[in-house]
């Protein structure tokens, strides 16, 4: 249960920085809509990778 | 004679404006608004540090006390003012009391933060200035109208843009996440000895954040709730992303002031990004992209009269 709490938390903040860079880089709102979702996998997968790595890795 | 708008921007007047508000423009000659600025920011900064007793920064742990630890405050901004505070009042050692309880400090802590903030919008009208030459007045009046908005009710520097759905949206996502971390913290965000950076982040939110804590009276703590930190976390993210939504405010009045689209603007600037990035990647023998590209505008050498 704690873990899927954390994860939908991440997924909620990975959401948020990924609108937001989308509005940064792009100034045409339909444009930074539309790259929402590839920006935010993305974004998600490497923070997902840099977890297992941190949790499972040699460290 | 006309400033060349696609030169590198003058860096004096505003570096000048970050350490005595108003002094840049003092320097472009525009004395209204030195005055005006000065004793706004510099009059919130002293209002803030007689009511706080000078005792805002007394929330930061001792073990953080370094001689760069208020760098990632909003007082940062305005760091004349920091200065002159830390020769008046330096931070305590080991030891020295915690500040006395009571909403004054708290109150006084909050404006010499805003002090900080505005000084910010202060430098980017005086950039806009120096870089506009005197006919951009009216054009550095609006950026800064819209930025000092856009902190204080995120997504409303959008909306006096004129961009109603990345003003909705912004103002949904700043405001649903500095919600969403206050339920998660259980209120323990509102208040500075809460998490003295985290606060410094999650006053970027503006008004917000800034009534919310009011509203909670800076509430004692007490004990910290299952997921505080993940609370503290996304009040602060709320802030943050403020900041960086502030940028965007910032970069579509920067295009319209030298007269560019600024959505073509920004798409200029992606893809010299993306060119730059791939001349990297690719053969070194590749001419090196301008300089000016590293700006938030684009390096698009104007074509018409229009554009100049």
């Amino acid at each position: 249960m704690a873990l899927a709490v954390h994860l939908v938390m991440l997924a909620v903040a990975v959401l948020a920085i990924s609108l937001v860079s989308a509005f940064v880089v792009e100034a045409d709102d339909a444009v930074a809509l539309r790259s929402l979702p590839r920006r935010f996998v993305r974004f998600f997968a490497a923070c997902l990778l840099l977890l297992a790595f941190a949790y499972f890795g040699p460290l | 004679m006309e400033r060349d708008r696609t030169a590198s921007p003058p860096l004096g007047p505003t570096l000048l404006t970050w350490f005595l508000p108003g002094s840049g423009h003092a320097l472009l000659g525009s004395w209204r608004t030195a005055a005006i600025g000065f004793v706004v920011v510099e009059g919130l900064y002293l209002l803030g540090f007689l009511l706080s007793g000078g005792l805002a920064f007394e929330f930061l742990d001792f073990e953080l006390r370094g001689r760069f630890a208020l760098v990632l405050t909003p007082e940062a901004g305005n760091v004349g003012a920091v200065l002159a505070h830390l020769m008046l009042h330096p931070l305590g050692g080991p030891g020295s009391p915690p500040p006395p309880p009571g909403a004054l400090v708290h109150v006084g802590g909050m404006l010499t933060a805003a002090s900080g903030v505005l000084n910010i919008v202060l430098m980017a009208h005086a950039h806009l200035l120096a870089r506009l030459g005197g006919g951009g007045v009216r054009a550095a009046d609006r950026t800064a109208r819209d930025l000092a908005l856009g902190w204080f009710v995120p997504g409303l520097g959008h909306l006096a843009q004129g961009r109603k759905l990345r003003s909705a949206i912004s103002f949904g996502v700043v405001v649903g996440l500095f919600a969403l971390g206050t339920a998660l913290a259980g209120g323990t965000n509102l208040t500075r000895d809460g998490g003295f950076y985290y606060w410094s982040g999650q006053f970027l939110a503006g008004l917000p954040a800034a009534v919310a804590e009011l509203a909670a009276g800076h509430p004692v703590i007490t004990g910290f709730t299952e997921y505080h930190d993940a609370g503290v976390f996304f009040a602060c993210l709320a802030g943050l992303l403020n900041a960086l939504l502030l940028i965007d405010v910032y970069a579509w009045d920067e295009s319209r002031a030298l007269g560019r689209d600024p959505v073509a603007d920004r798409s200029a600037l992606a893809r010299a990004r993306r060119d730059r990035k791939s001349s990297k990647k690719g053969a070194k023998d590749r001419p090196e992209p301008s300089a000016a590209s590293k700006h938030l505008v684009a390096p698009v050498v104007p074509t018409s009269k229009e554009d100049v």
